[in-house]
């Protein structure tokens, strides 16, 4: 094609302009292909990415290993040795239960006491006060409740042993049950304890299983079924399910939506060049290819297609947001936008392709 | 220069427009196509503007066989040898003058500010006063026609093919149409004319009768 690029552009600019119905319906057209894709496709995409990331969230990742009598449970180095699975966030190591009590004279409230055998993860805070040394305490928020303590303080007796209470704490996402031990730092100089309640947390949900193996083979409980293993592999393949659906949902919706913007593009294509046939005539007599023709009729339609995205789109997403509170993922604003804009360019290729075929002669003949 | 050999157009096999046609278009003359209507001088333009295909023969510009050659390549040598004026002087009614004019440089690749500034002087040279932004509906006749004359002439074409290009105007407005083409030729470009009016066409350098007359 002799004409360069930019006025190529330029020229497809100046006429867009020029036949301004045409580029308003064109403009009206493609905003609303673009809206119904964003309020039907893009809510479901929300919805999905908001399905995927209450998969991503802690419930659906943790994975709770109980050992049960005759086992003693597991000793501290294995729990080192869990927290090098791949995929392991963190190790969270409990010693066996056991009540303790208020040292406070006449209270004689039990709660449930477990040694902390290795480092607090995130999700539990301490306020207020600090972590606790060898032989000190940390009460969890529904415990301090029970035991009716305005200020974590004072010291529970633990089988005939003072524990100062130097903090409460509180837990959040999937271990909110801590919430009502006492979580005791052990001495010392007392005997190493076994864990008999460990929480990890996967970074992925379809870690879960991987790392569940992994850790059967390396805690090597005696006897087998002594060790217990909950996770939330329903939940996992729920939440897969109905992502699968929503997404599949969207991918309809969207074509649905795109197809009918495409036949639309081009039926309004089709009619304003039906009534041009004189100016391709021209063209083609003035010098222009029949390619040149074509591209130059589908730089003309892109202008108002890509007008009427960007409109369309800011308005999906602003309908999006009030709808769902939350917008979709970026990749399918992004991939959404362009799959428009192509398909609604490419819309206008047949009747320019036409167009460009006619007879230049047979059009600017006068009769 | 443009060269018929034994050019024959035919609809219909059975009914040739015209057959064995042979004339030269030299550099620096103006030629007028006459004959009835109907008898094929448009059409004989259109061939010689390589946007219809002869049934037999040749046409030779500058000493290439451009009726054999591909449709994009006719066009370009349209675009870069070319001027073409219509009978109705054809212009886009949504762009304005200027556009108008401009589009003769369009497709040949011509640097875009010096081309404006030889569309605005051409305007003026033919007396075309009104805003150049302006629309052409408002241009009369005469005016539009002579519009689509800087179009034609726009970059300098070494052929201006015009096909009936005074048919819709009155005295004046053709005499400076005419003049132009003639003038123009004068200068040095192929300039060939389909027309019905022999008192003009005796003004040319040659004259062709198209039809089942052999040509003069």
């Amino acid at each position: 094609m002799p004409i360069r690029p930019e006025r190529a552009i330029r020229e497809a600019a100046r006429n867009a302009t020029a036949h301004r119905a045409t580029t308003i319906m064109l403009i009206l057209v493609t905003m609303a292909m673009t809206t119904a894709t964003f309020i039907t496709a893009g809510r479901a995409a929300a919805a999905e990415e908001a399905v995927l990331h209450s998969v991503d969230n802690a419930g659906p990742r943790l994975i709770e290993v109980t050992i049960a009598e005759p086992s003693p449970g597991v000793d501290v180095s294995t729990l080192d040795r869990f927290k090098h699975i791949d995929g392991v966030e963190w190790v969270l190591g409990l010693g066996p239960a056991r009540d303790v009590r208020s040292s406070v004279t006449g209270a004689r409230v039990n709660v449930a006491a477990r040694d902390l055998l290795s480092p607090l993860p995130p999700e539990v805070t301490i306020d207020p006060g600090r972590s606790p040394r060898p032989g000190e305490a940390i009460i969890g928020a529904d415990t301090q409740q029970r035991l009716q303590l305005i200020y974590p303080s004072g010291a529970l007796l633990d089988s005939g042993t003072s524990r100062a209470v130097v903090g409460a704490f509180s837990a959040s996402g999937a271990i909110t049950d801590l919430d009502r031990l006492v979580l005791i730092q052990p001495g010392a100089t007392s005997a190493p304890s076994q864990a008999t309640l460990v929480y990890l947390l996967a970074d992925q949900a379809e870690n879960v299983a991987g790392i569940v193996r992994e850790v059967r083979a390396l805690a090597a409980v005696s006897p087998v079924d002594s060790l217990v293993v909950r996770t939330a592999p329903e939940l996992v393949e729920l939440a897969a399910v109905l992502s699968g659906e929503i997404g599949g949902l969207s991918r309809q919706l969207a074509l649905g939506a795109i197809l009918v913007g495409v036949v639309l593009v081009a039926l309004t294509m089709t009619l304003a060049l039906s009534s041009r046939r004189r100016d391709f005539g021209r063209r083609r007599a003035l010098g222009a290819s029949r390619s040149a023709l074509i591209a130059l009729t589908l730089l003309e339609a892109a202008f108002p297609v890509a007008i009427g995205v960007i409109v369309g789109t800011i308005g999906g997403l602003t309908a999006v947001v009030l709808w769902m509170g939350t917008a979709p993922p970026i990749g399918f604003i992004v991939a959404a936008d362009l799959l428009i804009a192509l398909t609604g360019t490419a819309a206008a290729i047949p009747p320019a392709a036409l167009a460009a075929a006619q007879d230049p002669v047979r059009i600017l003949r006068v009769p | 220069m443009i060269e018929l050999t034994d050019l024959t157009f035919a609809y219909s096999v059975a009914d040739p427009i015209f057959a064995g046609l042979d004339h030269r278009f030299e550099p620096g003359t103006s030629t007028a196509l006459v004959g009835r209507s109907g008898s094929g001088k448009s059409t004989l333009l259109y061939l010689i503007g390589l946007m219809l295909s002869p049934t037999s023969g040749n046409i030779a510009i500058d000493g290439i066989a451009a009726d054999a050659l591909a449709d994009w390549q006719r066009a370009e040598m349209r675009a870069r040898l070319m001027g073409f004026v219509f009978q109705d002087a054809l212009l886009d009614p949504a762009r304005s003058i200027i556009d108008n004019v401009l589009e003769g440089a369009l497709y040949n690749d011509v640097a875009g500010g010096d081309t404006r500034e030889e569309a605005l002087a051409l305007l003026s040279r033919f007396g075309v006063t009104v805003d150049s932004e302006r629309r052409p509906g408002q241009l009369s006749g005469g005016q539009a026609q002579r519009v689509a004359l800087c179009r034609a002439l726009l970059g300098e074409p070494a052929i201006v093919l015009a096909d009936e290009p005074t048919g819709n105007l009155d005295d004046m407005s053709a005499d400076i149409v005419w003049d132009a083409l003639l003038g123009y030729a004068a200068a040095g470009a192929t300039v060939v004319i389909a027309t019905h009016d022999r008192q003009r066409a005796a003004l040319c350098t040659s004259i062709v009768e198209v039809g089942h007359a052999d040509p003069a």
